[in-house]
């Protein structure tokens, strides 16, 4: 009798390996435009669990404007922060988010040390949100996707944005 | 492959490059005024320092990303005098709005005011080297400022005269 469970067991294939690994829950991403409004570079906390992804980013640029002696750049920093809920097949999701961007201006001043500052400078926030694509894989590699991603400033009204992501997850 | 289609691909290419630019500086310009980037100033050509020429205008540029690098021009350029915000209203006579938009979407308005008091206090010829205080042209009512506005010797792209 054993020797018959013996040879039946040998028979049998082997089950396919279940991969029973999480999915990778970070990531961090470059994204041209988007949410960070020039750029931003992000870190992603994914919660699978619930399918959101948790967004924190920051963008910085200057630039000197004149060329005079003494002339002043003009700065402009930015801080998205986006939770999105993410759909569809494993690898392809449908992007859906919302969240607020932080943003810093401060004017470029002349020669002569005057800022020139519109309405807008200073400390600043947008709501801002995403609907997109984007490719995730289920555990370590590239990530990228695309979306559009709009911004709303009681100062400035309604920017119809958009950008592109990419990075890796982990 | 003819002579023809290089130049075609070669016309398409600079077309689609001509377009892309252009898309860019739009996006470029939208991101920087959304961020607060933009602002007024304005170039008063009636006060000059040095022996530079008074002219009877001030400029003004509204919207512009490049407030300050206006501001520098005005003072390297002309010797006259920069500020933020708009030209002072107070004297005004009439003003020729530019018909071009810059390519950061500022527009431009040339503002000629009614210079007899300060013609009254400098004297009429206290200009370099003993020249007119104001070079010419100086108006002296909304016709003349009128007449400026239509010349296209001095707006070559259109001008559209308005009011204060």
């Amino acid at each position: 009798m054993l020797a018959l469970l013996s040879t039946l067991t040998a028979d049998v294939a082997p089950a396919p390996a279940i991969d029973r690994a999480p999915r990778a829950a970070n990531a961090i991403t470059f994204e041209p435009l988007g949410n960070g409004l020039i750029y931003s570079l992000n870190y992603e906390r994914f919660l699978w669990t619930w399918n959101v992804g948790l967004r924190a980013g920051a963008s910085f640029f200057t630039y000197k404007l004149s060329d005079a002696n003494g002339a002043g750049n003009l700065t402009l920093a930015t801080f998205p922060l986006v939770a999105s809920w993410y759909w569809g097949l494993p690898h392809h999701k449908l992007q859906l988010g919302l969240g607020a961007t932080i943003l810093y201006f401060s004017a470029s001043s002349d020669a002569a040390g005057t800022k020139f500052e519109g309405s807008a400078s200073g400390l600043g926030i947008a709501a801002t949100g995403v609907i997109g694509y984007r490719y995730i894989p289920e555990h370590f590699g590239f990530t990228f996707g695309a979306g559009f991603t709009p911004l709303v400033r009681t100062a400035k009204g309604f920017l119809p944005w958009g950008g592109v992501d990419v990075g890796i997850v982990f | 492959m003819t002579r023809r289609r290089v130049a075609g691909i070669a016309l398409l290419l600079l077309a689609g490059g001509a377009t892309a630019c252009a898309a860019i500086t739009s996006i470029a310009v939208s991101g920087a005024d959304f961020g607060g980037a933009t602002a007024d100033a304005h170039c008063d050509r009636r006060f000059v320092t040095g022996d530079r020429s008074r002219s009877a205008f001030c400029q003004e540029v509204v919207d512009t990303v490049a407030a300050s690098q206006f501001a520098d021009d005005c003072t390297t350029n002309f010797g006259a005098t920069p500020g933020t915000g708009l030209c002072a209203r107070a004297q005004i006579l009439a003003g020729c709005k530019l018909d071009a938009t810059n390519k950061d979407g500022s527009q431009v308005w040339d503002w000629y005011y009614d210079v007899t008091p300060l013609i009254a206090d400098a004297g009429d010829l206290a200009g370099p080297d003993g020249g007119p205080t104001f070079a010419p042209p100086v108006p002296h009512s909304i016709v003349d400022v009128a007449v400026l506005c239509a010349d296209p010797t001095r707006y070559a792209g259109g001008a559209a005269l308005v009011l204060p």
